[in-house]
C-alpha cells in the first residue's frame, strides 16, 4: 500500500543524516512532502535534492532546533511552501560521549537539554497554533532506549530522552481536545554517526558485538526500522494510538 | 527499505478471526491479498467469508480450549495451507464475567486454563513451526486491564466491573510475549503484544450508552475505539516495517494508559 502519506506535510528535524534521512525518504515514498530540517545546511540540501531528484516536493531548512527564532522559521517554512503542516518529527538530537557523569562539563549538559528536551518544548510552541488551527496534528518523537533501559557512562543523554518520552505522554493527553496526536520511538543503538559517542570505544567489529550481545535479534538497529514505525505513527491507520512510545529495539528493553 | 505493509501472498493466521475486532482484520488482509485463515467458533468464520464476499480467506474451526489436540491441529492447517508467516491470536474464551466476591477459585482457574494456557500453547507450537525458516511474526493481544485496573464506579448498578480474571490473565499474555520474544529472537521471531483501550462491542454500545460516555472520558482522545482503529497496529506489527520490533506492547487506547 504506497501513498499511505498522501498530501500530508511532514517537518523531519536532523533529517540531513541518520534516521532523520531515512524518515525524510519513508514519507516522501508514501506521498508525503517534505521539509528536511538540520543544523547542517549541506546535509539538509543533499538529503532534499535527492527527495527532489526522485521527483518528491521537498525543500530544506537550516535550523538550530534549540533557537526558538529558528523553529518559527522553520514552522513558517513548511506552511508557506505547502500551505499547512501535518506531521512534527522532533529527531534532532545529541549526547555526550560515553564517559563517567562527572566529566560532562556543565556547558555540555546545557547544550545537550537544550538539543535534545527544549526542543521538544519549542516545537510545541510553534507547531500547536498551527495544528489547532488546521484542526488536527501529529508529533513523533525520536526518543531512545536509554530512557528505558540507562546504560552507564550515559547518564545525562539518559535522563534527556527520559524527558523526551514523559513529554510524549504529556502532549498526547494534553492535546488529544484539539485532535493532536504524540507519539515517540525508542531506538536502541544503530548504525548512525552517533555509534561511536554512545559505544565510548573504537568503532571495532569486537566492540559492535559487545553491544550486538544485548539484543534478542541479533544486531544493530537500523535507521530504516525507525523510518518504519514514523511511518506507522504519521499514518491516519495510528488515528487511535497515542500518548505511546514504540520500542524499536530488536527486544533490547525485555 | 520493504515495501510498506506489503503482507500480499503472505500466509496470515487469525484465531477469533470473525469478531468484533477479528473481523475488521481478517477483512483488511484478504484486501491486501494476504492468504488468510479466519479461525473461530464453527461456523462463524465461514459466515464472514461469505457476507463479504472474501476472496483469499479460508475459514476454519478449532476448538482452543482443547490445549492437548492444538499442537496437532496446528501441525496439519500446516501442511495444509503452510507454515504461517503472521499468527494473530485474538481469541478468548472470556471469564465467567462474575464480581470479585462471587468469583470462586475454579472459576478464576477457569479463564487461566481456557484463556491463558491456549495463547502458550499455540504461540510455542507456531513458534516451532517458523523457526527452520528462520522468520515470523506474532501478534498476541493483551488489554489496558493488563496494564491498569477497571474504575468500578464507572460500571452501572447491576453490570459486574472488568473482572479480576480477565486483568490477571491479561497481564500474563505480556509477559509471555516478552519471554517468547528473548526466547525465539535469535530464530529470527518476532512475539508483540497489541494492547488495546476501549473497545465495547456493539451489544455494550447499544445497551450501556451511559458506559460507553465514561469510557470515552478516559481516553485522551475523547471516544471508544472503532474496530477499523486495530487493524493498522496489527498490520504493523505482521509485516517486516517492524522488523527490529519485538517483545513489545503497542498501546492502542486513545492515550487511556498514557496518563
Amino acid at each position: 500500500m504506497p501513498d499511505r502519506l498522501k498530501n500530508l506535510v511532514a517537518v523531519v528535524t536532523g533529517g540531513g543524516s541518520g534516521f532523520g534521512e531515512s524518515i525524510c525518504h519513508a514519507f516522501a515514498d508514501q506521498g508525503a512532502r517534505i521539509i528536511v530540517a538540520d543544523l547542517n545546511v549541506a546535509a539538509g540540501l543533499r538529503v532534499a535534492q535527492a527527495l527532489q531528484s526522485q521527483g518528491h516536493e521537498a525543500e530544506s531548512c537550516q535550523v538550530d532546533v534549540s533557537k526558538s527564532i529558528d523553529m518559527a522559521r522553520l514552522v513558517e517554512t513548511a506552511v508557506k511552501r505547502f500551505g499547512r503542516m501535518d506531521v512534527m518529527v522532533n529527531n534532532a538530537g545529541m549526547s555526550h560521549p560515553n564517559q563517567p557523569m562527572l566529566q560532562v562539563t556543565e556547558a555540555e549538559f546545557d547544550r545537550l537539554y537544550q538539543v535534545n528536551v527544549k526542543s521538544i518544548y519549542l516545537s510545541a510552541v510553534h507547531c500547536v497554533p498551527v495544528f489547532r488551527r488546521q484542526g488536527g496534528g501529529n508529533f513523533i518523537n525520536i526518543a531512545s532506549t536509554a530512557a528505558v533501559r540507562p546504560r552507564p557512562g550515559l547518564s545525562w543523554y539518559n535522563g534527556s530522552k527520559g524527558a523526551v518520552v514523559l513529554l510524549t505522554k504529556s502532549l498526547a493527553v494534553e492535546l488529544a481536545p484539539d485532535k493532536i496526536r504524540a507519539n515517540a520511538i525508542n531506538p536502541s543503538i544503530a548504525d548512525t554517526p552517533l555509534l561511536t559517542t554512545f559505544m565510548g570505544v573504537v568503532d571495532t567489529p569486537e566492540n559492535r558485538a559487545r553491544f550486538v550481545a544485548s539484543i534478542p535479534l541479533g544486531r544493530l538497529c537500523r535507521p530504516a526500522d525507525v523510518a518504519n514505525a514514523a511511518v506507522f505513527f504519521a499514518d491516519p491507520a495510528s488515528e487511535f494510538v497515542t500518548g505511546t512510545c514504540l520500542e524499536v529495539d530488536g527486544g533490547r528493553c525485555i | 527499505m520493504q515495501p510498506w505493509h506489503s503482507l500480499e501472498g503472505k500466509q496470515i493466521w487469525v484465531t477469533g478471526g470473525a469478531g468484533h475486532l477479528g473481523s475488521a482484520i481478517v477483512r483488511e488482509l484478504d484486501a491486501s491479498g494476504a492468504h488468510t485463515l479466519c479461525i473461530d467458533l464453527p461456523g462463524k468464520a465461514e459466515a464472514l467469508v461469505h457476507q463479504h464476499a472474501l476472496r483469499h480467506t479460508t475459514p476454519a474451526a478449532f476448538d482452543l480450549t482443547d490445549v492437548d489436540g492444538l499442537p496437532a491441529l496446528i501441525a496439519q492447517s500446516a501442511q495444509v495451507h503452510g507454515v504461517p508467516d503472521g499468527f494473530v491470536h485474538l481469541a478468548y474464551a472470556s471469564s465467567a464475567g462474575k464480581r470479585l466476591e462471587q468469583l470462586t477459585p475454579a472459576d478464576f482457574q477457569h479463564t487461566f486454563d481456557k484463556a491463558l494456557t491456549p495463547a502458550f500453547v499455540l504461540s510455542r507450537a507456531v513458534a516451532e513451526l517458523m523457526k527452520p525458516r528462520g522468520s515470523g511474526s506474532i501478534v498476541l493481544f493483551s488489554s489496558m486491564y493488563g496494564v491498569v485496573a477497571p474504575d468500578p464506579r464507572i460500571y452501572p448498578a447491576g453490570m459486574t466491573p472488568n473482572p479480576i480474571d480477565y486483568g490477571a490473565s491479561k497481564a500474563a499474555v505480556l509477559q509471555l510475549a516478552r519471554y517468547l520474544a528473548v526466547h525465539y529472537g535469535p530464530s529470527g521471531l518476532r512475539f508483540n503484544c497489541v494492547t488495546p483501550g476501549p473497545f465495547p462491542s456493539a451489544v455494550v454500545q447499544q445497551t450501556h450508552p451511559a458506559l460507553i460516555g465514561e469510557l470515552s472520558r478516559k481516553t485522551a482522545l475523547g471516544r471508544i475505539g472503532a474496530s477499523a482503529d486495530i487493524v493498522g497496529p496489527v498490520l504493523f506489527l505482521l509485516t517486516d516495517s517492524a522488523a527490529f520490533v519485538t517483545g513489545h506492547s503497542l498501546a492502542v487506547d486513545g492515550g487511556w494508559t498514557a496518563w
